[in-house]
């Protein structure tokens, strides 16, 4: 047995490298300018506001430096990267209106049929601009609005105002600036109050442009009371040249409403995925990610939540998946600002074949934050010794009458472990299967059927006796 | 000597907006740099061994070319350029020396400043164990910047033990450099219970089959400041490592714990443990953790964990309903969480812990019982 490892196989990427040819009706050139910027807000006929919060944004982004700390980005050109493509279609409400090659990918990745089946609403990102979006009658009727953001800017102006980028401000870091100047596309959710949303909304969103960059807004309002699960779906082509995810997340999770957030995030080789996303939550109110990351070149995401009202909740639950030339650097942070507030954080990463999983995370106690409960555990599987699992939590706690855990492991499947299997009649082979499913099974569970399906196939095994 | 750089900086940063990723002294902190006179060390346990004071001249060349180490290399550099005390130790290979040796450094308005460099190597397969304390009896401000280097040869068996009790004005910075051969065993103690500013900082590099230990106890009061450091840099395959520390706090004080294991490459089937559990006696302290795990090998085991509360309200009610006072009740369950630790120190132990039950007890303010300890219905 000794010298066996088990080999994981990559994830499928067929489906995803479908590319496209590169047709679109407008695009900026490469880089970045003021110019560029009044030209994309030209071109979504903007208020006059959102173009003046696009350029300081710029400013901002021009007086900000790169983290000193995290992957290394000193790869990614800003000047090379194409901010703004516009497909060569509108945006549609029937699957029937949409051009062939751009509906044809959307039905590989089975979007449309998911819709059919388990979805309240579907929205389909194709490069800058949404080119699909839908809401079941019912859910309407209901008063949820979705939305796609620049629809969103026009018809709900007064609201979009108040809470666009309230959260992630664009002094933030380089990219959340980046992101103020030149967003396009995604999805604006209201869900009123007293609305339990039994069925998931889902946006999709899919970069075929070469050399570009994505920079979706998505704002969600959970009004009290209420329940939403908002599932977000993320892939690209592979391209040759450096693409560029700098999208922004920002969810108002109001008094005693649930909203979970659901992510796969599948990019290609190419891309760096600089997103930010971020939670605010209200007096017993719950915020629930599910996360998993398995594509990109350069990942760099940390979904954070702050609990501002006593006895809010939240909960992460993530995987990341780092295979050759990757550097997936993820975690979750949590503020506990308020009393009794309570946060769970279960990341479970692996890595193989060269790539680099890194968990980087906080828990922050306030000084008015009693009671405050935190668990936190990580778990790195490295498959072989090329690879890198680093773990980088933060712990602050700034009051005593707090209850916090934190505990992490990295390591290999265990030989122990196997031999035990072994011994119950269950062959080597299986036995390592097992394991690595048991691995990320309290995750998959969590995730939406597809997807999980989806995840499945990533960890199908496939053994080799030869490498040791 | 103005101390300018960050202190105690990770080996991986991280957000910049924490303010955690090093330590920046929040007042300008000018070092001394003055002779001192008053080192305590004891007659040689052994004739075959060299210890001596440091001495400029005869500095050997094992401890010359090293890997950055320490609170920040100003200090290192400082410790190993300008020092006014410190010994050297040498024990023969094959020697095993029992009786630990006992070095005071003894802080007093006059010699309010120790920059000492130490210099320990045990030869193959000796022992020896060497216990250095820092301590004042006076409430002077006094100055410490301590750089140790410890080499254990293949089978060696080190034990270091560093106590620190200064008074509440004191800045102390602490650098430790801990080489492990093969085979070899090194274990580190340290007592940290005063000084305004504690720094210190552990660096430990494992060769195959080493096995480095680090106990650490330490009880922050008044406004204190503490930043403790460990890291230990797996090199070699089967090393094992292992770090405990254990903590209270109260009034303001604060403290900083920054805790890495990291495995090299060719560290396989090497094991390494972390844990950290701190008890936080009143609501107005500070803890911070940041316990790094970093790993280039598979076939390693790498653990940690953290914990961070107040004294569990049932055990509390237990000794209460004993008879104890609820600050007699809290200063046992302190202590309790002390013991493992404090049972390895020598000679100096019951002093330890005497100044540990004074400052529970009294300490420089006084516990309140804040309205929030009373059950929420």
């Amino acid at each position: 047995m000794k010298g066996r490892k088990t080999y994981v196989a990559d994830i499928e990427r067929e489906l995803y490298d479908q590319r496209n040819p590169f047709a679109y009706s407008y695009k900026t050139e490469k880089g970045l300018t003021p110019e560029i910027v009044e030209e994309i807000s030209a071109q979504k006929d903007e208020p006059q506001w959102m173009l003046d919060f696009r350029l300081k944004s710029l400013e901002i982004y021009h007086q900000l430096d790169l983290p000193p700390w995290g992957p290394d980005l000193t790869d990614l050109d800003i000047a090379n990267i194409v901010t703004y493509v516009k497909p060569e279609v509108d945006l549609k409400y029937t699957w029937d209106d949409i051009p062939e090659d751009i509906k044809r990918t959307f039905d590989l990745l089975g979007i449309p049929k998911a819709e059919h089946e388990f979805l309240a609403g579907v929205g389909a990102q194709y490069d800058s601009e949404v080119v699909y979006h839908s809401i079941q009658k019912n859910a309407a009727k209901r008063g949820v609005v979705y939305l796609d953001m620049e629809s969103a800017v026009r018809q709900y102006e007064d609201l979009i105002r108040e809470y666009f980028m309230s959260l992630v401000p664009p002094h933030d870091h380089k990219f959340a600036a980046l992101h103020g100047a030149v967003w396009s596309g995604g999805s604006f959710v209201y869900v009123p109050a007293g609305v339990h949303l039994e069925i998931p909304l889902q946006s999709y969103f899919r970069l075929n442009a070469p050399g570009a960059g994505q920079f979706e807004h998505t704002l969600i309002i959970v009004e009290p009371g209420s329940n939403l699960h908002f599932i977000e779906g993320c892939s690209a082509p592979r391209y040759s040249v450096n693409n560029l995810h700098a999208g922004c997340v920002e969810l108002f999770v109001r008094e005693g409403s649930t909203l979970r957030y659901s992510t796969i995030e599948n990019w290609s080789r190419n891309m760096y995925n600089l997103n930010t996303k971020r939670a605010l939550v209200e007096k017993n109110g719950a915020i629930e990610w599910v996360s998993g990351s398995f594509g990109s070149k350069v990942s760099m995401l940390y979904p954070m939540s702050v609990l501002r009202g006593e006895r809010a909740r939240a909960d992460f639950l993530g995987i990341t998946f780092a295979g050759s030339g990757q550097t997936l650097d993820t975690g979750a942070k949590v503020v506990h600002a308020a009393p009794y507030t309570s946060s769970n954080i279960n990341s479970k990463s692996i890595s193989k074949g060269g790539g680099t999983a890194i968990y980087r995370g906080l828990i922050k106690i306030t000084k008015d934050a009693h009671h405050a409960k935190s668990t936190v555990s990580c778990e790195s599987l490295m498959l072989d010794n090329e690879s890198v699992a680093d773990t980088v939590p933060v712990l602050e706690i700034g009051t005593d009458d707090v209850d916090i855990g934190h505990e992490a492991k990295i390591g290999r499947i265990s030989e122990e472990s196997i031999f035990y299997l072994m011994s119950r009649g269950i062959d080597e082979d299986e036995a390592r299967a097992m394991i690595v499913r048991g691995f990320v099974e309290p995750i998959s569970k969590e995730l939406p059927l597809e997807y999980a399906v989806e995840m499945n196939n990533l960890v199908k095994l496939e053994l080799e006796g030869t490498i040791g | 000597m103005k101390v300018t750089q960050a202190l105690n900086t990770l080996p991986r940063l991280t957000y910049r907006w924490l303010k955690l990723n090093n330590y920046h002294l929040p007042e300008r902190v000018h070092f001394p740099i003055k002779p001192y006179r008053r080192l305590y060390m004891p007659p040689s346990p052994d004739r075959d061994l060299i210890f001596k004071a440091m001495d400029r001249g005869e500095i050997p060349e094992y401890s010359l070319s090293n890997p950055d180490f320490g609170v920040s290399q100003e200090l290192v550099s400082l410790g190993k350029e300008f020092f006014n005390a410190g010994f050297q130790l040498e024990v023969p290979p094959g020697k095993r020396i029992c009786q630990p040796v006992y070095i005071q450094y003894k802080f007093t308005e006059e010699d309010n400043t120790v920059i000492d460099y130490n210099l320990i190597k045990a030869g193959k397969n000796s022992t020896i164990t060497i216990l250095i304390e820092y301590w004042q009896d006076d409430q002077a401000r006094v100055y410490h910047n301590g750089v140790t280097q410890v080499l254990a040869e293949e089978g060696a068996e080190v034990t270091v033990i560093k106590v620190q009790r200064l008074a509440a004005q004191a800045v102390h910075f602490d650098s430790q450099l801990v080489t492990a051969g093969p085979s070899a065993a090194v274990n580190y103690r340290q007592v940290e219970l005063g000084s305004r500013y504690a720094l210190t900082n552990y660096l430990g590099l494992l060769a195959e089959k080493s096995k480095a230990e680090v106990d650490v106890v330490y009880l922050g009061d008044g406004r204190r400041v503490l930043d403790l450091s460990y890291q230990m840099v797996h090199q070699g395959y089967r090393s094992k490592s292992n770090i405990l520390v254990r903590g209270a706090l109260r009034d303001l004080s604060r403290k900083v714990f920054r805790g890495t294991l990291d495995f090299k490459k060719g560290a396989a089937h090497s094991a390494g443990r972390e844990e950290e559990a701190v008890i936080l006696l009143d609501p107005t302290v500070k803890a911070d953790a940041i316990p790094l795990l970093l790993s280039e090998e598979d076939d390693v085991q790498g653990d940690h964990a953290a914990s961070a509360g107040k004294v569990h309200p049932e055990h509390l009610f237990y000794l209460m309903s004993r008879g104890l006072s609820e600050q007699e009740a809290a200063k046992t369950i302190v202590e309790a969480s002390f013991q493992p630790i404090l049972r390895k120190i020598p000679i100096v132990r019951e002093k330890i812990e005497k100044e540990i039950e004074r400052r529970l007890v009294c300490g420089e303010g006084k516990t309140k019982i804040s309205p929030r300890s009373i059950p929420h219905p």
